[in-house]
């Protein structure tokens, strides 16, 4: 298992986590040749959204 | 849900009239950007575990004696109105504070309307879910509690590291960076 409470693993992880983000709304028409037609994008932000809105209910109560 | 639906009108309404009052300007685009820096400060500050900043939001928390031994009826209202929508008790995590301003990147009041209903639902449903597991379980150490709340901090700054990533491509490819 790895180790994300060491600092390097978790620089590499936050970077990953940034450019999947990036992956997931790139547009079609952009530098690449794949990606997400007119407003598809925008529908993986707002599907993203409202799964970090029920994350952030849940966990919540783990709030001391 | 219906509270969220309301703050979705507002922002919405502001983005709209936004674009009427300077139409070269893409409220759209800048809620999008706005998102990401959101996104990557506090994710960056939520992995390395600082406390400071803290992220935006309230330090009320909900008295006690206002759901303990009292009616049915009132119970259901303070969860209804203040608990499942959460604006107004406390929230340590950062993400609840990028919801507002992912509202706002729906840039039409239809859809600020309808995707904050849909986070309205989905965040009062997953305090539900917390609620019910708690009512299952025992109920946790304080020490455990605070090791638990560390490991959520941590997702919810992966979280909302990915979502800045997403919010910088829409926000790029309408702003034609991309």
């Amino acid at each position: 298992m790895i180790a994300l409470d060491r600092g390097p693993v978790r620089l590499v992880a936050a970077a990953t986590a940034v450019l999947a983000g990036l992956a997931v709304g790139w547009p079609a028409d952009g530098w690449l040749a794949v990606g997400w037609p007119a407003d598809g994008g925008f529908g993986v932000l707002a599907v993203l959204a409202v799964l970090l809105a029920g994350g952030n209910g849940y966990e919540k109560a783990y709030s001391p | 849900m219906v509270i969220w639906a309301a703050v979705g009108l507002v922002l919405g309404s502001v983005a709209a009239l936004a674009d009427i009052a300077a139409p070269a300007v893409s409220v759209r685009a800048l809620a999008c950007l706005a998102a990401a820096a959101y996104g990557l400060c506090y994710g960056l500050l939520e992995l390395s575990g600082r406390a400071w900043p803290p992220p935006p939001g309230r330090r009320w928390q909900v008295p006690q004696e206002l759901v303990i031994a009292t009616g049915d009826r009132r119970r259901v209202l303070i969860w209804g109105a203040i608990l499942g929508p959460g604006w107004l008790t406390r929230n340590p995590y950062a993400g609840f504070g990028l919801l507002p301003l992912l509202c706002l990147s729906a840039g039409d009041i239809a859809g600020a309307v309808v995707l904050a209903a849909l986070i309205g639902a989905a965040h009062g449903c997953g305090r539900a879910l917390a609620l019910l597991r708690d009512a299952r379980s025992a109920p946790s150490e304080p020490f455990a509690l605070l090791l638990m709340s560390v490991r959520w901090r941590t997702t919810d700054g992966f979280a909302l590291l990915l979502v800045a990533g997403t919010a910088l491509a829409v926000g790029g490819h309408l702003l034609r960076w991309l």
